[in-house]
């Protein structure tokens, strides 16, 4: 998951902001506040841990990974389009076994 | 008639024994000629011939036309038949193509069990036609393909249908692709033919069109009508082609296909409205990327490998990418690294489902420092292939030997072809291990076929970057017929 969402913030975060967002998370956490218990919604909802919080302020520590997350994170979602499961040639009636 | 017959006999045992006595064997086989029958030999048999048996044929048919007794009519047939054999030379090439496609279908209607004949070239036909095998044919089929030293178009088609029949559908397509495309030969031609249709069937019922046009290319029979299909498809996808599609289809097929192609319009790649805005780019590579990644198929991996090139080429995200790093002082370029990460992890997929269509210019408008990531875990992959040269047991036919290489040699070709550049580097990377398991395979297990190839192939890709001693390692091994 990518770590801005892991800690809450916003991809223009400050190294300060991230640093105390880790740090309040990982309190909540501890204490077991259910506010901080997951991230994201619907299906994409997961339980946040507190490894998860270490390892995301570790990689926004890097300048690389940093800018990585970011591109990421303000990337725009895209939908495709569902993978066509009917084959025409079976309509056709061609005779040729639909590989299983 | 009975004074004909006996000459007839007589000529067919004569020219018989001068064909033994010049090619000192007994029988000749589909693609070979006589051993040791000299040209001249030869084509004064087949002249001849020629200038005989139409002779032959009219004085029979004259005979059998005034004489109203029906009863010499089989006698007449066995007196034709045997004309036809006395000249061996001459109807060989007929002879060899018949069977093959007329004995097929006499085998099915006469209920023939190909299981207990001792002809595999017949039962390998029947089984790539049947398409369906039962357990026990199956076994028995990889059997006799394994205790087969020879690697004929005719093994690769039986290998290509158990497979299929089996299930495995990515090794049947690359077995079946090896028939395709291999170089003609005498009595190959069917084979080569049953495994095309195969390979345009598959392709179809994956939505695959310009992999099925690729292997219809040649325009006749049911190639040309998935030529035409495909024609179709390009005219309701992209708005473009309407002229060639009115011109390669009748206007049954156009009018019968419409309603039905246009409820499928959702399998074909949309070419209109690609994102040009880099989040907008960079949004559609990651999602094409994740379902890349479930390795369902080879069109995902082709669609996020140029989903990925236009990343790369985005000017616009290269700007944002050096101004943030300039700012947080980065050390090295995260765009190349996130390119070299996701080229590498499109490489692994492709490596263990055995696609290697990556198209022209996928890994070529990556950056070097990109692809250095990614030679790493591709040279992972190339080296597990040699494995395969330090425990030879374990290759229990030429099959397997060719499976294990020939993902690799795709992959080199591919890369070679999209970076000319690197030719030498990614030669030195192949030809070591190529060449050690082409050695010992030939040496412990008598694969003489599979190492003709890839010393053929070395020799090939080499040219100009390999060592003058390479190059004639290569020939010798050539030359003294490996």
């Amino acid at each position: 998951m990518n770590p801005f969402r892991v800690l809450g913030i916003t991809v223009d975060a400050s190294r300060m902001e991230v640093e105390r967002a880790g740090q309040k998370l990982l309190a909540q956490l501890e204490i077991g506040a259910m506010s901080a218990k997951y991230v994201g919604e619907g299906e994409q909802r997961v339980q946040r841990t507190p490894e998860m919080v270490r390892a995301a302020v570790t990689a926004l520590r890097d300048p690389d990974a940093r800018i990585e997350a970011e591109l990421v994170a303000l990337a725009t979602e895209c939908v495709l389009p569902p993978v066509a499961g009917v084959s025409i040639w079976d309509e056709l009636g061609l005779g040729f076994t639909r590989p299983k | 008639m009975q004074v004909l017959l006996p000459v007839i006999m007589a000529v067919f045992w004569a020219v018989r024994a001068a064909n033994r006595k010049k090619s000192g064997s007994v029988a000749v086989s589909a693609g070979s000629h006589p051993a040791g029958t000299s040209i001249t030999g030869q084509a004064l048999l087949r002249g001849l011939g020629i200038a005989l048996l139409p002779f032959i044929w009219l004085l029979l048919l004259t005979a059998a036309v005034s004489d109203p007794n029906l009863e010499r009519i089989p006698p007449l047939a066995a007196a034709l038949a045997l004309t036809v054999l006395c000249f061996p030379v001459w109807v060989a090439p007929l002879c060899r193509k018949l069977p093959v496609s007329v004995g097929y279908y006499l085998t099915l209607s006469v209920g023939f069990n190909w299981a207990r004949s001792h002809g595999v070239a017949g039962a390998v036909i029947v089984a790539a036609r049947a398409r369906r095998l039962n357990e026990r044919e199956g076994d028995w089929l990889m059997t006799r393909l394994r205790n087969s030293p020879h690697c004929h178009a005719l093994t690769w088609v039986a290998a290509g249908a158990v497979r299929a029949n089996r299930g495995d559908v990515k090794v049947a397509r690359l077995l079946f692709g090896i028939a395709a495309r291999m170089t003609p030969m005498p009595g190959a031609e069917p084979a080569r033919r049953l495994a095309r249709e195969w390979l345009i069937a598959e392709a179809v019922q994956r939505g695959a069109w310009t992999e099925a046009r690729s292997w219809a290319a040649d325009g006749r029979g049911i190639h040309a009508y998935v030529t035409s299909l495909g024609s179709v498809v390009d005219v309701f996808a992209t708005g473009r082609g309407a002229a060639t599609a009115a011109r390669t289809m009748s206007a049954h097929l156009r009018f019968g296909l419409a309603s039905r192609l246009r409820a499928h319009r959702g399998a074909v790649p949309n070419a209109r409205g690609l994102p040009t805005a880099w989040p907008d780019q960079l949004g559609r590579a990651l999602a094409l990327h994740a379902r890349a990644r479930e390795g369902r198929r080879v069109e995902d991996v082709q669609a996020a490998c140029a989903a990925w090139d236009d990343v790369a080429g985005n000017a616009e995200l290269g700007s944002w990418v050096r101004a943030r790093a300039d700012t947080l002082r980065a050390a090295a370029d995260p765009l190349e690294r996130l390119l070299g990460r996701s080229i590498a992890e499109l490489a692994e997929v492709m490596w263990r489902e055995r696609w290697f269509h990556t198209g022209t210019g996928t890994f070529g408008r990556v950056s070097d420092a990109a692809m250095d990531r990614a030679w790493p875990e591709l040279k992972d992959r190339a080296l597990a292939a040699y494995g395969l040269a330090e425990t030879p047991e374990r290759v229990l036919y030429a099959h397997d030997a060719f499976l294990a290489w020939e993902p690799l040699r795709v992959l080199a070709a591919a890369m070679i072809r999209d970076r000319p550049n690197d030719r030498g580097t990614i030669f030195q990377t192949m030809y070591s291990g190529s060449l050690h398991l082409a050695v010992v395979l030939y040496n412990k297990r008598g694969f003489r076929y599979f190492g003709n190839m890839v010393f053929r192939w070395l020799q090939m890709e080499g040219e100009g970057v390999m060592t003058d001693t390479l190059g004639g390692v290569l020939a010798g091994n050539i030359r003294s017929g490996i």
